[in-house]
């Protein structure tokens, strides 16, 4: 084993850890921006193994879609949307992990199973320089059909937000309202009244 | 789904804001945006000192605001009531930090007006030199701090260029450059001083083109006029029922000066316009108060041109010519009618003045009882009135606005608070 | 493509040469690169810092930084100084994780993007196939360090100042990307030294800014996207100081603090750079390096030529940068700040659409000309 190869091998394990331990901790992580975070994490070490794949397209790809796009995205959603959320079912906890624990099991065990099993061919093929351009070619060519379907389904997707986003939130002001919005924090009664001094000592 | 969120549950229609409404909603929009609550200030960049607004917010929308005021409250017409003229007049320069001048005129022309007090006109005119270099360090102290609010930094470094100036001018005559002490019962404190009035037309001529570069820089910047065009638009009959005054009620298209319309001291004698604008929003308010400064200047080179007596060489030579009879020697020449004694005496009687300053209509209620305090005194701040609609004028827009807004407002928290 | 100096070769014969295996040579050469960016880096962003402050001095008429070095050239270094020696402080409240990750995952994006940083022929860190593309994927990540800083200093300024940032840094990401894939189509590569050497043929003539029409488009849509997303003024929404005091720098201090002000100087330069190397033909002289060893009089492979050549791509590639790092510092301290929304509809309303009719039109005349359009 080479120097190249020792590299590799290590990058590999280094990677390998940080994708599953990220990906652990997206579903172990009781804050769900640690856990969106997380995700980032284990987006960035998806990108590092297609690096090792010679995928470089690839890689920069992930990175720019799911690291720079849907994650943060997914960040910007849940601190804008839900920052606290209560936790209702606080009580029924032990019972539903149990079953997603199980349910989990179940499918990395027969993902196992299934990656075990199968008899995976090794190419031979040496790696194409350019990948880049072959990906282009074969997106005008061969999967052209499913390029486009894609494509007009994320046009759809956008259309869809794009509604979603127009409905009007914010409640009419009346103008003689004269019950005006309450604030969440620091209702306005409280402070409206005067501030309790407090008991003078006598000398005044 | 959308509607019952967007009517609110309850009260016809009213929108409130309960557990129950917050409940319902949750669970039926899911990407319902949290409000958030932001106290801006009391210690915030552009505060513009402590004032204090509870912001409560939709993402960067503004949906309520409430200014908390008071953090600045020192007490001043309390104080007044313990202290004789002299002794109050540093207080009431520190009101209005920005323009000093202004407030010294108010208190003085108060116990002047009640103690029946006549001014020479020589004093008058150095009086309104002094008042309208006051109104435009006020105005270039305004501009500044505006522009960073819109974040752009540099004119603040500009109107400090100019503002220099002007301290230097009070500094000649007064002997204090933010401070001066400078008006009496009567008068003012001394004459100017030799070439005062050569430095002053210096002043004159060096500033307008200096407007102009502020023009160049500012007015028809597209992004500036974007962000300041439409926005905290206050309409006529708003401004006049909030008690708006000064360059807020004007830019609201409302002629209203009290220079003209009081005829108080020598304006009458002077010829100026009275800048105003339709629009009612913050660009008419900008557009306002940079011609009202270019008026001032005007203003300040006619009162230079007509000033009885002349520059002070002028009138000190022509005293030493003419000898002691010398007609240069008549009351309308002095720069103060009679020194006022240390105990000089606020007779009983009320009476309530005002003056137009960089702000709006600055008002004092003096009441005396004849001894050397008053018995009350009372100050009518323009920008505190002005500050009134700030919640209604900032609701719906977005929180970058409401420092355009607040900035255009030109409040200064000392006279707010007092 | 001629053989111009390359450096890791001849460090790697010379440790080879001295009786090293090669791979042991080469694992010697590994480091070195980092080092290298990590100081020329610094020192960028020290002189853009400097320049700032004393252009931004000139343009508002005082004297700026005048005590530390020769007028005030080592101030920003007594700065880092302070900053590094300052007590370091987590709020109570803060997420101390996240707070501590935040800066430094704006910073690594920041020095990454450096490695595909060309300043001549062979002075390249690496010449990824994917340059460009890598380029615009880093500058993707940024958002997420400005989120958690925002999120994890438990502050309404700094949530929202982080909330803005990504919201700023994705709707600009779009049209640089679309003004950078003009270019690419205009080269029919995405390595960065390919794409200035696409620009060199005829000298000036063949820099990208003055292909007729879809150059200056593309040149001036990315201009405007890179100083969005370099979050400076006029786009300095996240850390408005008059409405969100520092955005998500609030809460931070001492070398955390530093390390943000770092890199967005080091964004800033590399967005200059970009620049120069998409659209001003990067290390390119105003003539071709072959015609003016053609007026010299001397042998393109002549070693002394080459260092000079070498010399002279750095000095041109510096020097163009300066000159965006100049205009956006002018920008900065003459506009206004925008406002969110517009910030906004600039980018989606104005900047999308013309970026993707700039891109049609490039592949359009790219068919139609294919000799001034790189064509094959």
């Amino acid at each position: 084993m080479n120097l190249g190869e020792g590299v590799r091998l290590v990058s590999f394990g280094i990677l390998a850890l940080i994708v599953l331990g990220g990906a652990l901790g997206v579903v172990l992580a009781p804050s769900m921006v640690h856990a969106a975070f997380l995700l980032g994490l284990v987006f960035v070490g998806m990108s590092g193994l297609y690096l090792l794949l010679n995928a470089d397209f690839v890689a920069a790809a992930q990175i720019l879609i799911y690291v720079g796009a849907v994650n943060v995205l997914l960040l910007f959603a849940i601190m804008l949307v839900n920052r606290r959320i209560p936790d209702a079912a606080a009580g029924k906890r032990g019972l539903r992990n149990t079953i997603a624990g199980f349910v989990c099991l179940f499918v990395f065990g027969s993902l196992v199973n299934g990656v075990v099993r199968v008899p995976w061919p090794i190419s031979t093929e040496t790696p194409i320089a350019n990948s880049t351009l072959r990906i282009g070619e074969q997106f005008f060519s061969y999967y052209l059909l499913p390029f486009e379907a894609v494509s007009i389904l994320l046009l759809l997707a956008l259309v869809g937000a794009i509604i979603l986003a127009r409905r009007e939130f914010v409640p009419d002001r009346t103008e003689s309202g004269d019950q005006p919005l309450v604030l969440p924090e620091r209702p306005r009664a409280e402070m409206d009244e005067t501030p309790k001094l407090p008991e003078t000592t006598g000398r005044r | 789904m959308s509607t019952s969120w967007g009517r609110g549950e309850a009260n016809g229609g009213r929108f409130t804001w309960n557990e129950k409404t917050l409940g319902a909603a949750m669970s039926l929009i899911e990407t319902r945006t949290e409000r958030m609550v932001l106290n801006l200030g009391p210690h915030h960049p552009s505060m513009h000192g402590v004032m204090h607004l509870v912001v409560t917010m939709n993402g960067e929308n503004i949906e309520d605001c409430q200014p908390i005021i008071g953090y600045l409250h020192r007490g001043i017409e309390k104080m007044a009531e313990s202290r004789s003229f002299i002794q109050f007049l540093t207080y009431a320069n520190r009101w209005d930090y920005a323009a000093t001048m202004l407030q010294e005129s108010l208190t003085a022309m108060a116990w002047e007006k009640l103690a029946d007090v006549p001014v020479p006109r020589r004093a008058q005119y150095i009086r309104v030199i002094m008042l309208e270099l006051s109104r435009i360090s006020s105005h270039l102290l305004w501009l500044g701090p505006f522009m960073a609010d819109l974040g752009a930094n540099t004119p603040l470094f500009y109107i400090f260029r100019e503002r220099e100036l002007v301290y230097d001018l009070f500094e000649a005559v007064t002997g204090s450059r933010l401070m001066h002490n400078y008006h009496r019962i009567g008068g003012v404190a001394a004459d100017i001083t030799y070439g005062w009035v050569d430095k002053c037309r210096d002043f004159c001529d060096y500033f307008l083109p200096k407007v102009d570069e502020y023009e160049t820089l500012i007015t028809n910047n597209p992004i500036f006029r974007r962000r300041v065009e439409g926005l905290g638009v206050v309409s006529q009959e708003e401004a006049i029922s909030w008690g708006m005054s000064g360059p807020m009620l004007r830019a609201s298209g409302v002629q209203w000066d009290l220079r003209k319309v009081d005829h108080y001291s020598i304006y009458d004698e002077v010829e100026f316009d009275v800048p105003w604008d339709t629009r009612g929003d913050v660009f008419a308010r900008y557009v306002v108060r940079i011609q009202e400064m270019r008026e001032s200047t005007k203003i300040i080179r006619q009162c230079l041109d007509q000033l009885p007596g002349g520059s002070f060489e002028n009138l000190e030579a022509q005293r030493l010519l003419g000898g002691p009879k010398s007609e240069w020697n008549a009351p309308d020449y002095q720069f103060i009618s009679k020194k006022p004694a240390p105990n000089f005496k606020l007779p009983a009687g009320e009476i309530y003045v005002r003056v137009e300053s960089a702000k709006g209509e600055l008002g004092a209620y003096l009441i005396g009882d004849g001894g050397q305090t008053p018995w009350r005194f009372k100050v009518r701040p323009p920008d505190f009135v002005n500050l009134g609609l700030i919640a209604q004028m900032v609701s719906g827009s977005k929180l970058a606005d409401l420092m355009a807004i607040l900035g255009s407002v030109d409040m200064i928290m000392g006279s707010v608070d007092r | 493509m001629n053989q111009g100096i390359d450096l890791q070769r001849s460090f790697v014969e010379l440790l080879t040469g001295a009786g090293l295996p090669q791979e042991v040579a080469r694992a010697f050469w590994l480091p070195l690169p980092m080092v290298v960016i990590l100081a020329v880096v610094t020192v960028a962003v020290l002189l853009a810092i400097w320049g700032e402050r004393k252009w931004a001095a000139d343009m508002q008429q005082r004297i700026g930084p005048n005590i530390v070095g020769m007028a005030g050239f080592l101030q920003g270094v007594v700065d880092a100084i302070k900053l590094i020696v300052k007590e370091d402080i987590i709020p109570r409240k803060a997420d101390p994780w996240l707070f501590t990750i935040g800066p430094i995952l704006v910073l690594i994006p920041a020095f990454f993007a450096y490695l595909v940083v060309p300043f001549g022929q062979n002075l390249i860190i690496s010449d990824l196939t994917i340059g460009v593309f890598f380029l615009v994927a880093l500058g993707s990540v940024a958002p997420i360090g400005a989120l958690m800083a925002g999120y994890s200093s438990n502050n309404k300024y700094a949530l929202l100042g982080g909330l803005r940032a990504a919201a700023q840094s994705i709707s600009y990401e779009i049209p640089l990307a679309l003004s950078v894939l003009s270019v690419v189509i205009m080269t029919g590569s995405l390595s960065t030294i390919a794409v200035v050497e696409a620009q060199n043929t005829y000298g000036m003539l063949s820099w990208n800014v003055f292909k007729p029409i879809v150059g200056q488009v593309g040149f001036v849509v990315f201009l405007i996207s890179a100083l969005a997303e370099t979050e400076r003024a006029p786009f300095d929404l996240p850390e408005a100081e008059s409405e969100l005091v520092q955005g998500h720098h609030t809460e931070y201090s001492g070398m955390k603090f530093a390390l943000f002000y770092l890199a967005e100087y080091a964004n800033l330069v590399l967005g200059s750079l970009m620049a120069t190397i998409l659209f001003l033909g990067g290390w390119g002289f105003f003539v071709p390096v072959e015609t003016l060893a053609g007026w010299l009089g001397v042998d393109l492979l002549n070693p002394v030529f080459q260092l000079f050549a070498a010399f002279l791509g750095i000095v041109i590639t510096v020097l163009k940068s300066t000159i965006f790092v100049f205009l956006a510092i002018l920008a900065r301290w003459t506009l206004p700040r925008v406002r969110i929304d517009q910030l906004l509809d600039l980018g989606w309303k104005f900047l999308l659409p013309i970026g993707l009719v700039n891109l049609l039109l490039t592949a359009a005349f790219r068919l139609a000309f294919p000799g001034i359009f790189g064509g094959v």
